[in-house]
């Protein structure tokens, strides 16, 4: 189990490594900020000291040693449009974007679990069509369209729940359940699916010769089983979950890491920008090691392999 | 003179073990073929038999060049096969083609069964469109199927049906050697005979030659001219079916032999029991493999491997220590 | 042959598979009686179609969703099992009522470890636990000739040998005496010295403890080595049963005598053809009318596409349902 958490450890490492070549590289590539940040009537002398200034009239590659030393110290530079470290600016926002995130996650993870053996408990029911029906039309519908139906619904007709900030438990209502939908759809169809496969299984069929109940077979073995999926595909939920925040927080006005993201998109604040990445990256690579560990515990082929 | 069609010479496949990249090249191998060498002569069987783990199926892949040799020589019709690439092994698939155990899952399901039968034959591109469709139907006739079915889907069949369009597929390209991989372990009882007699009807009549590989000793025996009885890697035993059916002198193939079931409810005469699980085959035990489980084992069966030699005059050879004593070699 | 009341006594039985749209109706059991003496092992010998594994999972009532018995009755122990509740089963099963699948790889959860999986009949209906279920478990993996039975009970399924894994899971069968065993192809997917090492296994088990065993197999070998009587069925129907000397030295019907012939024997030497049934299998949800084996038969006659012949007796406890048999 020890060397299956290095291997899996050493490969985390080696994906930061490449995340920030790819950070490198991505915000090289989108023109010259120089030009951008230098009033037009700049002369070519001022420009270069600039440029010089700025280090980027060095070789790609010192650029790039600068940069991993720069920001294996945490420094990401100063925003250009807040004049902070960049670093603080995201880490100050990102606690808000992860209550969503993590929010969505759990409530996601439980509901769509929960569903899903119903469903599959109930094959051919009423409840098993309308909850594939449901889930199909919820991983249709775009979630900027489904926040602004609820806001529109909740917030706007019935007045029972605000329609965006952040100022308490009961603001995080819709904005979690629309970031939701999307995961519960997806657990729930691959927690029946695991399920209703687990079910037919000769070794349930075992099971059932040695006289367990089917209650036990299902939530002692069955469960087991579909969490081995489910855990597979939990390591891309909470990837679409923390990216998909840039669009609820815009549409709630959430102060969490994906507006400030937008925000320094349409500015150019390039600094921010790579920070925001970078954390948001390694952030990730770091839970996928953990769903990876999980995944050890749960099914140990994967432990001797 | 019948002519060798195919021979093994000293044929080794080792995989290495634990994970690609950056290891070293010392990792532990396991040495799935471990210098295997036998010779078919044309029109002939070979049948080789083990358990799981003896390599008989890595064996199958390398003749059919779906692995590579680690070392080693195949030769087809004199010329060396098991680096040949481009035209040279173009060719050799066209002399050489498979049949597989599950009828289930070696079909296309979403392909017409034309079209699976056809497939190597397009992929050649040798022939036209009309031709081939009547060399499918001839086929599909000489193994006993209705023409029609040449329409349908392998599900629309039974899994000895399935396994006739495998066979009529495996003769499309007109092959000189067929390597049968447990042809009829997954049919049923009453399926087998018919397939086996097929098998053999066909082979006098197209003049073919096989390697049939399986775990069913009753069948093999049947079968094939030669038996060569396989275990961690190593041909224990190799001699023709009558000989090594009958007086099998390894105490392997003993054990083996004497493990079949019996025809009759008191048929057969006591069992040799064999302890033990088949080692593992990254770790073979040292000196002769099959030492740990043999009831005969001696003290230089742990140290010494035993040679692969001619014992008694019928033709065979076997790997054993009591046959062929250390002291009398010299 | 032990007298008394038998202990399993399976009258007409009639199990059938709807298929999932509800078209059609495969008579997977279609009218199978057979009794079993205690101490006694009875073969049940068939292909795949013939309806030998619906009749195990029919007495032990772990039928697929689809499936249904619609007809007869069983006594087990002088109890009708299909008047029982589900719960009443589910009481028996695993611990007088045991089985024994065909493949050890996939009968066993591959997520728990042997253990785990080895106590839950024990605790279930044996309540045992802590010290006492650990050193029940140990003397079972024993008894099975598993070496190093401590270090098994934290491993895991997949780091067995198939050999292995079916010993343990015929530990677990009869992890609380069992009465009756049924073992469904039990060596089907296993090594030739591996099966053999199993079926000693099988009679060992068998003869301490007393077991009633019913093989299912296609293998007549099998049945060869383990059975007093067997039965073969075609079709979901019995077509001959008799003790198993006499089905081999004397099978009347021509099933019986068709897979006889048509096995290949190593020692056999000269005629390199195989006797063959010529023909498929049947179609269960579109079987004519009368005799099912009609279609393949080589000695069939008019009336066996009519009616279904009477089991007609040959000698003692040896009976055929064949036209030709009840001619002569």
């Amino acid at each position: 189990m020890f060397r299956y958490f290095l291997r899996r450890l050493r490969l985390a490492v080696i994906t930061v490594i490449g995340v920030s070549i790819i950070v490198f590289v991505a915000s090289r590539l989108s023109g010259d900020v120089t030009l951008l940040l230098m009033p037009q009537d700049a002369s070519q002398e001022e420009l270069a000291a600039f440029r010089h200034q700025l280090g980027l009239d060095a070789p790609y590659y010192v650029q790039y040693y600068k940069f991993v030393v720069n920001i294996a110290h945490g420094d990401f530079g100063d925003s250009l449009r807040y004049r902070q470290p960049a670093i603080d600016l995201v880490l100050s926002r990102l606690p808000a974007t992860l209550e969503l995130a993590f929010s969505a996650f759990i409530l996601s993870t439980l509901i769509g679990l929960l569903l899903g053996i119903v469903s599959a408990r109930m094959r051919g029911s009423w409840f098993d069509y309308a909850a594939r029906i449901l889930s199909i039309a919820a991983q249709s519908m775009p979630s900027f369209w489904v926040g602004i139906m609820l806001i529109l619904l909740f917030a706007v007709q019935l007045h029972w729940l605000p329609t965006s900030g952040a100022q308490g438990l009961i603001y995080m209502v819709l904005p979690v359940t629309t970031l939701a939908l999307v995961p519960i759809a997806a657990t729930l169809r691959i927690t029946r699916s695991a399920m209703l496969e687990t079910l037919d299984a000769d070794y349930v069929k075992f099971l059932r010769v040695k006289g367990l109940s089917e209650r036990f077979i299902v939530w002692k073995h069955a469960l087991r089983n579909a969490l081995v999926p489910v855990t597979a595909l939990s390591g891309l939920t909470l990837g679409f979950l923390i990216g998909g925040t840039v669009i609820i927080e815009s549409v709630f006005a959430w102060p969490g890491l994906g507006n400030l993201m937008i925000e320094s998109i349409f500015t150019r604040d390039y600094p921010v920008i790579q920070a925001g990445v970078a954390v948001t990256s390694v952030f990730l690579i770091l839970l996928n090691l953990g769903v990876d560990i999980l995944f050890g515990v749960i099914d140990p082929r994967v432990r001797f392999d | 003179m019948t002519r060798i069609l195919l021979e093994a010479q000293n044929l080794r496949k080792y995989f290495p073990l634990g994970r690609a990249g950056f290891g070293a090249a010392n990792r532990p191998m396991v040495k799935a073929v471990d210098d295997v060498s036998f010779r078919l002569e044309e029109g002939t069987s070979l049948g080789i038999v083990g358990e799981s783990g003896c390599g008989k199926t890595t064996t199958a892949r390398l003749l059919l060049r779906l692995n590579d040799v680690s070392a080693g020589r195949i030769l087809f019709d004199g010329a060396e096969v098991q680096t040949a690439t481009g035209r040279a092994l173009r060719q050799y698939r066209n002399e050489v083609q498979a049949v597989f155990q599950d009828p289930y899952s070696s079909l296309n399901p979403r392909m017409r069964v034309r079209n699976i039968v056809a497939e190597p034959l397009i992929a050649q591109g040798k022939m036209g469109r009309k031709e081939i469709r009547d060399w499918v139907a001839e086929l599909l006739t000489v193994v006993g199927l209705d023409p029609a079915a040449a329409g349908r889907f392998p599900h629309e069949f039974s899994g000895g049906q399935r396994q006739r369009i495998a066979i009529a597929r495996g003769l499309s390209l007109k092959p000189r050697l067929v390597i049968l991989d447990e042809p009829v372990s997954a049919l049923d009882v009453s399926i087998r005979a018919q397939i086996l007699n097929l098998l053999q009807d066909l082979q006098d009549k197209f003049h073919l030659s096989y390697v049939m590989i399986a775990h069913d000793l009753d069948v093999v025996a049947h079968m094939c001219d030669t038996i060569a009885v396989m275990y961690l890697g190593k041909i224990v035993e190799m001699g023709t079916s009558d000989a090594v059916s009958r007086s099998p002198r390894h105490p392997y193939t003993q054990a083996l032999f004497s493990a079949r079931l019996p025809a009759r409810p008191d048929g057969r005469p006591p069992r040799i029991k064999l302890t033990g699980e088949i080692p593992s085959a990254v770790n073979p035990p040292p000196g002769c493999h099959f030492h740990t489980r043999c009831p005969h084992a001696m003290p230089v069966c742990r140290e010494i491997e035993p040679p692969l030699v001619p014992v008694g005059d019928d033709g065979r050879i076997a790997a054993c220590h009591l046959l062929t004593p250390v002291a009398r070699r010299s | 042959m032990k007298q008394g009341e038998p202990l399993l006594q399976v009258m007409d039985l009639k199990t059938q598979i709807l298929s999932r749209d509800g078209g059609r109706v495969v008579r997977a059991v279609d009218g199978v009686s057979f009794e079993l003496q205690r101490g006694e092992t009875l073969g049940i010998i068939g292909e795949s179609g013939s309806g030998k594994s619906m009749t195990a999972m029919s007495i032990l009532g772990i039928l697929p969703e689809a499936a249904r018995i619609v007809g007869g009755q069983i006594f087990f122990n002088g109890g009708n099992l299909l008047a029982k509740s589900a719960e009443e089963m589910r009481r028996l099963r695993g611990e007088q009522l045991s089985m024994i699948l065909q493949d050890p790889m996939v009968s066993l959860d591959p997520l728990f470890t042997i253990g785990s999986q080895l106590a839950e009949p024990l605790r279930l209906h044996r309540s045992l636990s802590g010290a006492a279920l650990r050193g029940r478990m140990t003397d079972l993996l024993s008894a099975v000739s598993i070496p190093s039975p401590e270090m098994r009970l934290h491993q895991h399924p997949h780091q067995m040998s198939g050999g292995m894994l079916q010993r343990i899971v015929g530990a677990i069968a009869i992890s609380c005496d069992p009465q009756l065993l049924i073992a469904d192809e039990p060596t089907t997917a296993l090594d030739p010295t591996v099966q053999a090492q199993f079926l000693d296994l099988l009679e060992q088990l068998r003869d301490s403890k007393n077991l009633s065993l019913i093989v299912v197999t296609h293998d007549f070998g099998v049945a060869a080595r383990l059975c007093d009587h067997v039965m073969v069925m075609y079709a979901g129907k019995i077509v001959e049963k008799g003790p198993i000397r006499e089905i081999f030295d004397n099978p009347k019907h021509p099933y019986t005598k068709a897979l006889l012939a048509s096995i290949p024997d190593a020692t056999e030497t000269g005629n390199r053809r195989l006797r063959t049934i010529e023909g498929q299998p049947p179609d269960l949800s579109q079987l004519p009318p009368g005799c099912p084996f009609a279609p393949r038969c080589p000695s069939v006659v008019a009336r066996c596409r009519v009616e279904y012949p009477p089991e007609y007796e040959i000698g003692p406890d040896h009976v055929a349902s064949c036209w030709q048999v009840y001619v002569q």
